[in-house]
Formats: C-alpha cells, structure tokens, sequence
C-alpha cells in the first residue's frame, strides 16, 4: 500500500521538476558537508600541528639566538687570554713547584718579608696545597698584606686564619693555595656577566701593574686546555 | 461519481512547499559560503604559518652553521665562564680580613700608656682572639667601660673575656685576653 503511494509520489511530475530544478544545490550540498565533515577538519589538524612545530621552532631559535648573542658579546673581551691568565692563577691542576715562586712573589707584593713557610708538598693533593706562613709584618705592612694576598701573588690564595704578634712584628698565616680541575659537562652559555668579566680584566690589570714577575700571557692556541665538547644542535 | 480536482487546495500546497525549498536554497547557500570561508580562512593561515615555518627553519639552520664554525671559541667561554665563577666563588667567600683588622685596632689601645696589644688571632669564623696589656687597673677598667659602649657594639657580635691575669714580668700590669666576634 505504501510502495504503491511512493510510486504515485515519485511519478509526480512535480516532484520531478523540483529534483531537476535543485539539482546544482543538492551537488553543492554534497560538497559542502564532505567539505565540512572531512576535509576542513583535516586542514585544521595540519594547522594545529604546524603551529605546535612553529612554537618548539620558535624555543629553539630564541635558545640559539641567545647563544649566538652570549658568544658575539664575548667579542668585547680576549676570551683566550682571560682563560691562560686565569689557569695561572687558578689553575686546573696543582703544581707545587709552583708554590714556592708564588710564595716570592707574596713577599715582592706585599713587601712583607717571609721568613719561613712549611713544605708544599705535605699533605693530600685532593686537600689542596695549606701553607703555614711566617714573616715580618709591622703594623704598618700588616694592612698591606691583607689586602694584596689574594691573588697579587700571581696565584689564588686564601688565608684560613692569621695571627699578628705586634710586639715581635711576627705575622703567622694559613694559607690555602687554590686549584681546581673544571668538570667537562656544561654546554650551555651562559648569558653575559659584564661585572664579572670587568672583574677578572680588573684583576689581570692589576697584578701586571703591581707583580713585574708574573709572566705577560702570551696565547697560543695549544696551551688553552679546552676540553669541552659543544654540542653541534642542542635540539638532537 | 468522479474524482474532483480541489485546485486551491494544491496551489495552496505548492506554495507551501516552494517557500520551504527557498529557505532550503537559502541555507545550502549559506551554509556553502560559510564552509568556502571557514576554509580560505584555514588555507590562509596554513600558508601564512607554512611561509613562516620555512624562515624560522632557514633561521635556524644559518644559525646552526654560524654555531658549528665557532664551536671552539663556544668551548672557551664555557671554561672561562667556569673559571671566573669559581673565582669569584672563592674570592666572595673570603673573610674580609683587612676590615676586621681594621675594626678591631679602632677599638683597641695601640702601643701607648693606656695600653697595649700582644696579639691578635683572626680566623675565618669571624671570631677574634686578642690579647692585650695594661700598665694598671685603671687603664683596663677604662677599656672595659669600652666595651659597653655603643660603638663598641655597632661593630661586634659578642665579645667575651677569656682571662684576666697579672704579669710575671710586673706585678701591676695586667694581661687581658679578649675574644670576639665579628657582625657580618
């Protein structure tokens, strides 16, 4: 009974006019919700993932901008001869022969006249190289001996007590002479200390000013004991 | 009896439904112009965000280079990074001795006749050990009034007296052994 209307329905001439009419929207139709159902949520997804892929892109440029950036700064400053300078000083490992020119040149730039000083060569090399220093000091080399020991000697020293015996002008010192190996690891520059650079360039002024014996830094590219690995992409 | 035809009835239901069909018409049509929008707009983006994709790649990459030819200067500034920090490290955590010298001998009698210092132990704990002479009693009470003072106590923490005791060498000197600590 029901097939039989839909045939009268379907056989309507009408009804055949308006399919025929309609045809080009029912197409557009067709298209448009394929269009929205498949093809624009595909779209939106490849959007979606080249915006994450531009956000990671854009972390990693702004890290290797700054690195670029931290490096070119250096430009302002002699990176080699900061680093021989500052192995003189501070160097990785401990030579304690090389204590005992230090220890002259303590007493050249302090003016204070040592009389004694234990052996560097007692003790553990882990430990560090401790000295027990004896010299002549009034009350007027006193002050200048305590504020040039630190590094005019042309070595960083430390002074882990002093006793002052005004009576007999006898200054008895620990000293703690400073070495240490820098572990390999770090890879990432750091930003730029401006103060902390003046300071060192500070510092290497000054002993060449005030110790004649401390040695010119002449730089060679093999006595700059770099033993860092750079990583070639952060990102890998 | 024949079938009779109720024409008004059907004209009525035609138009009925040709209203429907425009509203229909008019739906696919908008419903069409917003999908084509909704996907110039995505196409638009995509291709803004592709461009920007390929300079932010290019970036990199000369980046890169420009990092991998300066990789041993790279190395140098980490050491020297290193070493300058742990330099500064040690040198910020040395006592200031020459200022706690100085603190100190503004507060004690130098070599005069009020008194007199035999020695001063200065370690890295901030803490003082001073011993000093004078000629009497007077001289050492006038010291020890010092001490109360509030000059005296802008600069030290605390100061105890270890040891009062007369010389051997004379009997009315006085040896005073005084142990203080430094504010930081």
């Amino acid at each position: 009974m029901l097939s039989l209307k839909s045939k009268k329905i379907l056989q309507s001439r009408y009804l055949y006019r308006i399919i025929m009419r309609h045809v080009l929207y029912i197409v557009a139709l067709i298209i448009f919700i394929s269009l929205a159902l498949s093809y624009i949520p595909y779209q939106i997804n490849q959007y979606a993932k080249l915006r994450k892929e531009s956000g990671v892109l854009d972390e990693e440029l702004v890290i290797l901008e700054k690195r670029n950036d931290a490096i070119s700064k250096y430009n302002a400053v002699d990176v080699d001869e900061l680093i021989v300078f500052l192995n003189d000083l501070f160097p990785s490992i401990e030579d304690r022969f090389s204590i005992f020119s230090a220890v002259d040149n303590l007493e050249i730039v302090t003016e204070t006249p040592i009389v004694s000083y234990s052996s560097p060569f007692e003790g553990k090399v882990e430990e560090g190289v401790k000295l027990s220093i004896q010299a002549l000091a009034d009350e007027s080399r006193l002050p200048i001996f305590l504020r040039d020991y630190p590094y005019l000697s042309g070595r960083l020293i430390t002074l882990e007590r002093f006793n002052f015996d005004p009576v007999s002008d006898i200054l008895d010192v620990t000293a703690a002479f400073h070495s240490k190996d820098i572990p390999v690891g770090a890879t990432v520059i750091p930003e730029y200390n401006d103060a902390l650079m003046k300071r060192i360039i500070a510092i290497k002024q000054q002993l060449e000013e005030r110790n004649p014996s401390f040695r010119k830094t002449n730089v060679h590219e093999e006595t700059i004991p770099v033993d860092y690995s750079t990583k070639q992409n952060p990102f890998e | 009896m024949g079938n009779a035809i109720n024409l008004l009835q059907q004209e009525k239901n035609y138009k009925k439904i040709e209203k429907i069909l425009h509203s229909v018409r008019i739906a696919i049509m908008v419903f069409g112009i917003a999908t084509l929008i909704t996907l110039s707009v995505i196409l638009f983006l995509k291709r803004n965000i592709t461009a920007s994709l390929d300079a932010k790649n290019q970036r990199k990459a000369e980046l890169l280079t420009g990092l991998n030819r300066i990789q041993d200067i790279e190395a140098k500034i980490l050491l020297l990074n290193q070493k300058s920090n742990l330099l500064e490290s040690v040198l910020s955590t040395e006592p200031p001795y020459l200022q706690y010298y100085q603190t100190l001998i503004k507060h004690l009698p130098q070599a005069s006749a009020s008194g007199k210092m035999l020695g001063i132990a200065i370690d890295k704990e901030l803490t003082a050990k001073v011993q000093l002479e004078f000629p009497d009693i007077i001289s050492l009470s006038s010291f020890l009034s010092h001490l109360e003072t509030q000059q005296f106590k802008d600069d030290f923490a605390t100061a105890q007296i270890s040891g009062v005791e007369y010389t051997e060498a004379s009997p009315d000197k006085l040896k005073l052994n005084l142990d203080v600590k430094f504010k930081k």
